[in-house]
């Protein structure tokens, strides 16, 4: 028996001395470093558009309609387009933008006047988003006041 | 001229008051830092940064380390990777145990790796003194990433494979296939897009991308033969070409963009996968 307890003692005493033993800076940095923040770090930046709200933000069925067409021209044929608007938002948006917040007439009117500004010739004053890299201009800006 | 000097006097008389000179009185050293401490903790970055730095300016010897450490801290925190860089580099110039040199080096390889710098990152891991098993482990991790970053597949995977057990590098390799990390090809999608619109779509496996993209160019097409058979070539070529010429020329360049997002998804599932790998295999 007294055997045993000096057999389990001596183990007890090692143990204890290897628990007793200070972890490193080393270790205690590698312990923490976490490889789950490398996650998804090659993992594309995309983000992709969704623009059913229009519909289900509609007012009057005015609204439902034009935004039915937008939707559809984003769908159909935009999303097979060319980046060719120079705007940002562009053209599209700035459109149904309009419409919902000043009606179906003076939004169809600023949708023209935006679509007959969209070249490059006469936008050289306008603000460029350093995101895009594209003339802002958005609905907000819009002055009916004659310059 | 007598006002001027009335003014001058009493602003004497207040400057000189003990009670008001104490309050004029600059923080102080002590006071700064825990100004600059307490905005980092309550995240308010832009404003530690610029306190740290200014600490850094009224600083000399051990008290640098520290705040050069901190400024690269906020400025990755705030996305400023070049500061952030540029800080942990001169705090590992200070830094004398090797511990703390490596861990400096590691923040500044992943601060280097998020800015898609990774040839740097490697040139600063080959400083890393990889004395225990751990940190050999993290440094073959991030040389691995580093090489995976820079599409050089064969490096990465020898890197990646060093961090697993040997019974886990069949798994690695098995990853590492080429038709998951070269597939699909945007080069072929771009041409398969232009010889039939909507091909390059289909073999990437977005059906509907490219019977839109199909429909579409062909619907044009229709219009312009119709055109020019009944009002000419002249007036087709003038009304029609320039709405084909724009879905064809979208076609195709969506194809290849399409087909780049699907491959770098694909690198990312495979990246992800070996993360799990090390992670199951991580030395303390």
């Amino acid at each position: 028996m007294s055997k045993i307890m000096s057999w389990f003692s001596a183990l007890l005493i090692i143990v204890m001395c290897f628990g007793a033993i200070p972890k490193s800076n080393a270790q205690q940095a590698n312990q923490e470093f976490d490889y789950d923040n490398f996650r998804d770090l090659f993992k594309p930046n995309v983000h992709k558009h969704n623009w059913s709200h229009h519909l289900k933000e509609s007012k009057n069925e005015l609204n439902f309609i034009f935004s039915l067409l937008f939707v559809a021209y984003k769908e159909v044929f935009s999303s097979q387009d060319i980046d060719a608007c120079i705007f940002t938002p562009s053209c599209s948006v700035y459109a149904i933008e309009t419409i919902k917040k000043n009606g179906a007439i003076l939004g169809t009117f600023d949708a023209f006047d935006r679509i007959s500004r969209c070249n490059p010739g006469r936008n050289k004053h306008r603000q460029i988003d350093e995101k895009t890299g594209k003339y802002f201009d958005p609905v907000k800006n819009i002055n009916r006041k004659p310059e | 001229m007598k006002s001027m000097v009335k003014y001058i006097i009493l602003f004497s008389i207040i400057i000189s008051n003990p009670f008001v000179r104490n309050k004029l009185n600059a923080q102080n050293y002590e006071e700064t830092l825990e100004f600059a401490s307490d905005q980092y903790e309550q995240h308010n970055y832009t404003i530690a940064l610029k306190t740290f730095k200014r600490l850094i300016f009224f600083s000399s010897g051990d008290e640098l380390l520290p705040l050069y450490t901190k400024v690269g801290e906020i400025a990755f925190l705030l996305g400023d990777f070049e500061t952030s860089q540029f800080n942990y580099g001169l705090a590992y110039n200070l830094a004398e145990s090797d511990s703390l040199k490596n861990e400096l080096l590691f923040k500044k390889a992943y601060s280097q790796i998020l800015n898609k710098e990774y040839q740097y990152a490697v040139i600063d891991l080959l400083a890393v003194n990889d004395h225990d098993k751990a940190t050999k482990q993290r440094l073959n991790f991030y040389l691995g990433t580093c090489y995976f970053g820079l599409e050089q597949f064969d490096r990465s995977k020898k890197y990646f494979e060093l961090c697993v057990q040997s019974e886990d590098i069949a798994s690695v390799d098995l990853m590492f296939s080429d038709k998951d990390l070269y597939y699909p090809s945007p080069k072929k999608a771009r041409i398969m897009s232009m010889l039939l619109p909507g091909l390059g779509q289909f073999y990437i496996g977005k059906y509907k991308d490219g019977l839109n993209s199909f429909f579409l160019t062909l619907g044009l097409m229709a219009i312009g033969v119709r055109t020019a058979v009944n009002t000419g070539v002249v007036f087709a070529l003038v009304s029609v070409a320039p709405w084909f010429q724009r879905y064809y020329t979208g076609g195709y360049t969506n194809a290849e963009k399409l087909a780049v997002v699907k491959r770098q998804n694909n690198r990312s599932s495979i990246y992800n996968g070996i993360i799990d790998l090390v992670k199951k295999n991580k030395v303390d």
